[in-house]
């Protein structure tokens, strides 16, 4: 006779039992490459720079612990153990090499801007022309080496001819440049006044803001361009005038890949942001040998 | 002298016509009328037999007109014999009932086993019966993927999960069907349960690979899954309360009317979980509004009506759902400034509606044209939907003396799947020439997709609306198959086979050839052999190293991209022991072209867009093979029974990205021992176990670290600013450590005051082994310094130790 079945009781137990956690470090048998950030510019007002850093396998700490006394007085600091103090950076555009130093800190020519842990050339015949073919030359004591070749970009141009005296808040302007067929683009504009500082973006329909930054492609020469405060209360007309700075930046393919394409992490995992080390104008370790040009305009910025 | 010749020969043929009949019918289990699928049917003392298919349904033709004697035998079933006397060219129709024995019993026919192994041609194949269902070790209750996880071949990927990954076959290469329909998520819980209510199944029907041409569409395996189909001779009922579900199986003879027979059978499941969590939180939740926010239910029906002895209609429903409703009463706040006679009153509600299941419907018109042809007709419905729906809305009113004015912040977020499956089926059977069994069949499936998400925000000045993915797809399929089961001598069956089908997307035809072979080395021994191509028109756009896989996305292959395919290879040996155990060895390679891997994670600037890369409709062109060798050593009856099973296997994939690399779901060894023991000296006492080990799972390890810089585009002030990150290695170089995991269970039925009773007690993870499910990880610092020194971690685990127990009383 087949049963038949009218309740069935389980109950569960509360004696479940999760293991402890047991944490272990995260070891490898990574050798450690060269992480290099270089940047040739043309722009008087940018200086061309070269960092010189190292990867680190999982159980190296990523600071030293130092502990100076200077006199009678003891000063403890980190130093960062990706930084490579010692290396021997050439640059070349195939006619002369510019030796890079090694500064721990510096001011950049503006003097609104410091250089930290990078490797510049101090002297004042770095001349690079668009066209030209820029090469890198890392090495170390020890053995780690690597290289770098960018192309100089063409020297931006914004047509200014067309643009009115002022520039309104709120008001719609076109403004062109010389397109590129092969390079990149960058536009962005920023104001000199002291408030709307703590301007931010949201989206509407539209960006808000008087910073903002906008991508050129290539072949592409033009674009309408509208500005106002994210904050109404700067909306209003409590300001006459300020100093609006547009910035033209063109750039090797190089720049555009790390700094744009692939600017945001590769992946996102449950031991935090990660990538495979991309390289972009290195050989032989990874980061990028970039170079960029600039073209600037101001305008009188009006309610 | 010719002439005389021919019409010796004609003549000779004649007499030879007409020395023959056909002896079919049906075999069905005496107690509940249910048909009873690889029976062995034979004439003894000779060499004629064959197995019943899966409507229990038997032929044997060419048999010599003379008496003789049938057998009737299947493992758990008693023997039956019957004299029959056939007259040339008759058409003896036998229909039989074999009456149930205990498998722990000696009077089990082991020759009726090896009979079955000898019929089968293919290789790769399993049945899975209820009775080893019930007595293979349970997570909670009886589940049927869980079951065929621990058949060699078959790879699992966490313990949250009952998908089949087969032979380096991911789950949407395999065809999964109820009652012959498609089924798209064959999963409850997110993936910890299969769709099938065990209480409803007759059967299940599990192909590793290598399956003939009547199935296609799919490049894995095949598991066909057959619901009971109602007890013929009386009306009976079950249920049963388990932690997690609560169960209702009815079933019943037809109400006889103008000479219709038939039966039916209804099975309901629903968890209960939410309705007790509601009633016990009462008046608390009450006031939040809150409620247990899932539940899943399934119902299944079947009704056959046997119109008369040659004409049988049956309809079949599946209807299953998961439900996650997370929602609260809206809350109101409100707030009142005296001094300045300021006076707001704002209302936040926000909510979770995310339904997901399956609901088939098919009718299935089976005809005896004759003994030798059977035609199948059947039309089904499968759809399959998800949609996870998140509304939130902040509005208000304000007011400060004789000013007032309001506020609305209102967004919400669709995320969807919908597939609809209509499939028109015919298939023929034709036994009409010895020694072959010739099946054809045409098959039209329109499959719409349709895959998309959606987002609308909206306050008192602007509606925001975008559509970043709508992926609609309306295919349709046709198929026609051929395939012959032929055998060529007493000691090689052949199958040969092909299929021919036509993708509305491509403008090309598509054909699959499969071949089959089976060599009797011994009474007992067998070689097996098949070899075969298999394309598939759908695809998931799941993300390939998802750990948790709650649902599944489904695509239509495009019109741009070519349908994947596998070849499969397969050589096996079979044997049977005397002492009824079942030795089977099989080594396999399949090579897979066309696959689609998802491009996940990864965001990518393209001109002014913040992100290009869209979640699911960018795609790696990416190619695989796997191969290996499975070994299975099984018992079906005597006081001991169940199987052991080993696998090596080794699956690669290729993607440009990351080149050759171990998906998620390559375990190189896997040993699985599963088993049931009458214990002797007491009265029905199960002892049940299954001891489940294998490699650890590939992942991909941080192997160093290194500052990534990010260049703030300013006229004024532009500058860099480095973040830390990690450095991976190549794609899944490393391995989670080895798996393990015992299982033991007890099962006794007693009696009390003349009612019948059933108690147990299940132990999971008896060992309570830690099996990573992934690592967590956290930075080590020098608790005195702060300083980094490196990075730590520690496994995220899967199931602990716990035990279920209870009781369970019959009436």
């Amino acid at each position: 006779m087949r049963y038949i079945y009218i309740i069935s009781i389980f109950f569960f137990s509360c004696s479940i039992v999760p293991p402890d956690l047991e944490w272990e470090d995260v070891t490898s048998d990574h050798e450690s490459t060269l992480n290099i950030i270089g940047l040739i510019s043309t722009d008087s007002l940018r200086t061309s720079f070269v960092k010189v850093q190292r990867t680190l396998d999982m159980e190296e700490a990523t600071d030293s612990l130092i502990r100076d006394t200077i006199g009678s007085s003891v000063y403890i600091y980190y130093t960062s153990r990706f930084i490579v103090r010692n290396a021997e950076v050439v640059v070349s555009n195939g006619v002369n090499d510019y030796i890079f130093e090694y500064t721990d800190f510096s001011y950049d020519v503006d003097m609104d801007k410091v250089f930290k842990e990078v490797y510049i050339y101090n002297g004042d015949d770095l001349n690079p022309q668009p066209g030209e073919i820029w090469t890198l030359n890392v090495l170390v004591p020890g053995g780690l080496e690597a290289t770098g070749q960018t192309i100089i970009p063409p020297t931006p141009k914004i047509f200014t001819e067309n643009l009115p005296d002022t520039f309104q808040i709120f008001r719609e302007m076109e403004m062109s440049w010389l397109p590129m067929n092969d390079n990149y683009q960058l536009i962005n504009s920023d104001h000199l006044g002291e408030y709307g500082s703590d301007d931010y973006f949201y989206e509407k329909n539209y960006l808000c803001g008087i910073n903002q930054e906008y991508i050129i492609s290539p072949e592409e020469s033009s674009a309408i361009f509208r500005r106002e405060w994210c904050d109404p209360e700067f909306n209003e007309p409590s300001w006459n005038e300020d100093i609006l700075l547009f910035s033209l930046m063109s750039m090797d393919n190089n720049y555009y890949d790390y700094f744009i394409r692939y600017r945001d992490a590769e992946f996102t995992s449950s031991f935090g942001s990660g990538g495979s080390g991309r390289n972009f104008g290195i050989n032989g370790g990874i980061g990028v040998f970039g170079s960029i040009a600039i073209d600037r305009h101001s305008m009188i910025m009006i309610p | 002298m010719k002439i005389f010749y021919y019409i010796f020969f004609i003549f000779a043929l004649g007499l030879q016509a007409q020395e023959f009949g056909t002896i079919s019918g049906f075999v069905r289990d005496q107690a509940t009328g249910e048909p009873l699928s690889y029976a062995n049917v034979f004439i003894k003392d000779s060499n004629k037999g064959g197995i019943t298919n899966l409507d229990g349904y038997f032929v044997l033709t060419q048999v010599p007109a003379d008496s003789g004697e049938i057998v009737v035998s299947i493992i758990g079933f008693a023997m039956v014999t019957q004299k029959f006397y056939l007259e040339a060219n008759q058409n003896l129709r036998l229909d039989f009932r074999l009456q149930q024995t205990v498998l722990e019993g000696e009077v089990v026919d082991v020759f009726g086993e090896a009979q079955k192994m000898r019929n089968l041609v293919e290789p790769s194949r399993v049945s899975i019966d209820l009775r080893t269902l019930e007595s293979t070790p349970a997570f909670i209750e009886p589940d049927l993927f869980r079951t065929v996880q621990l058949l060699p071949g078959v790879q699992t990927l966490n313990d949250f999960s009952s998908a089949l990954y087969v032979r380096g076959s991911t789950p949407d290469q395999n065809l999964i069907m109820l009652d012959g329909i498609t089924v798209y998520n064959p999963y409850h819980l997110g993936g910890i349960f299969s769709t099938f209510n065990t209480d409803a199944i007759k059967e299940a029907d599990f192909h590793a690979g290598g399956f003939p041409a009547r199935y296609g569409g799919r490049m894995g395996a095949i598991l066909n899954v057959i619901n009971r189909e109602g007890n013929t001779e009386k009306f009976e009922g079950h249920a049963n309360i388990s932690l997690i579900s609560s169960k209702l199986l009815m079933e019943g003879p037809l109400p006889k009317f103008k000479g219709l027979k038939g039966s039916w059978m209804i099975a309901g499941r629903r968890t209960y979980f939410d309705t007790f969590f509601n009633a016990i939180c009462g008046e608390a939740c009450d006031d939040e509004g809150f409620k247990f926010p899932y539940f899943f239910y399934d119902y299944q029906l079947k009704v056959n009506i046997d119109v008369n002895q040659d004409h049988r209609l049956t309809y079949s429903r599946f209807y299953g759902d998961d439900v996650l409703d997370f929602s609260f009463k809206p809350t109101v706040d409100e707030y009142y400034d005296i001094n300045s006679d300021y006076y707001e009153k704002s209302t936040n509600t926000f909510g979770i509606d995310w339904p997901w299941g399956n609901h088939t419907n098919s009718l299935t018109w089976r005809w005896l044209i004759s003994p030798q042809l059977v035609a199948r007709t059947f039309f089904a419905t499968s759809r399959y939907r998800f949609h996870f729906d998140m509304d939130y809305k902040y509005e208000g009113t304000w007011s400060v003396g004789n000013e007032s004015g309001n506020y609305l912040d209102q967004w919400s977020f669709d995320f969807y799947d919908y597939v609809d499956d209509r499939t028109l089926e015919t298939e023929i059977s034709w036994h009409g020439i010895e020694n072959h069994q010739i099946m054809g069949g045409l098959q039209l499936k329109k499959v719409d997709y349709d895959l998309g998400m959606e987002f609308e925000y909206k306050n008192l000045d602007t509606t925001y609306y975008a559509k970043p993915l709508e992926m609609k797809q309306q295919t349709i399929e046709t198929s026609l198959f051929l395939q012959d089961r032929w055998k060529f001598s007493p000691k090689i069956d052949l199958q040969i086979g092909g299929r021919i089908m036509k993708y509305s997307l491509h403008n090309k035809m598509y054909i699959d050839p499969r071949f089959g072979l089976k060599y009797l080395l011994q009474q007992d021994l067998s070689l097996k052999f098949s070899v075969g191509r298999f394309h598939q028109f759908l695809t998931i756009a799941n993300p390939e190293d998802e750990t948790l896989r709650l649902i599944d996305y489904w695509l239509g292959i495009p019109a741009d991209r070519a349908a994947p395919w596998a070849d499969h290879t397969i050589l096996g040996i079979e044997y049977l022991s005397g002492s009824n155990w079942l030795f089977r060895a099989e080594t396999y390679y399949k090579h897979f072209e066309n696959l689609i891997t998802l491009n996940q994670g990864e965001q990518v600037t393209e001109g002014n867009d913040q992100v290009s890369t869209t979640p699911f409709n960018e795609f790696f062109d990416t190619r695989a093979f796997a191969y290996g060798l499975e070994l299975l050593f099984k018992k079906t009856a005597g006081a001991s029974r169940g199987w052991i099973g080993y696998t090596y296997a080794k699956t690669m994939k290729h993607i440009q990205k990351h080149g050759w690399y171990h998906p998620k779901y390559d375990r190189t060894h896997t040993l699985n021992i599963v088993g049931d023991y009458t214990v002797p000296f007491f009265n029905n006492l199960h002892f049940n176990y299954a001891v489940q080990a294998s490699s650890g799972q590939p992942f991909t390890p941080p192997i160093g670290r290194y500052n990534h810089f990010e260049a703030y585009h300013d006229p004024i002030k532009s500058d860099l600013y480095q973040n830390e990150q990690f450095l991976v290695g190549e794609k899944n170089a490393d391995r989670l450590p080895i798996y393990f995991r015992l299982d033991l269970g007890l099962k006794q039925k007693k009696s009390l005051f003349g009612f019948p009773y059933e108690r147990y007690l299940q132990l999971i993870n008896v060992t309570n082994h830690v099996n990573p499910l992934s690592y967590q990880y956290r930075a080590k610092e020098n608790r005195l310094t702060g300083e980094t020194l490196g990075l730590e971690r520690a496994a995220v685990p899967m199931f602990p130790f716990f035990f279920t127990a209870g009781y369970r009383i019959e009436l």
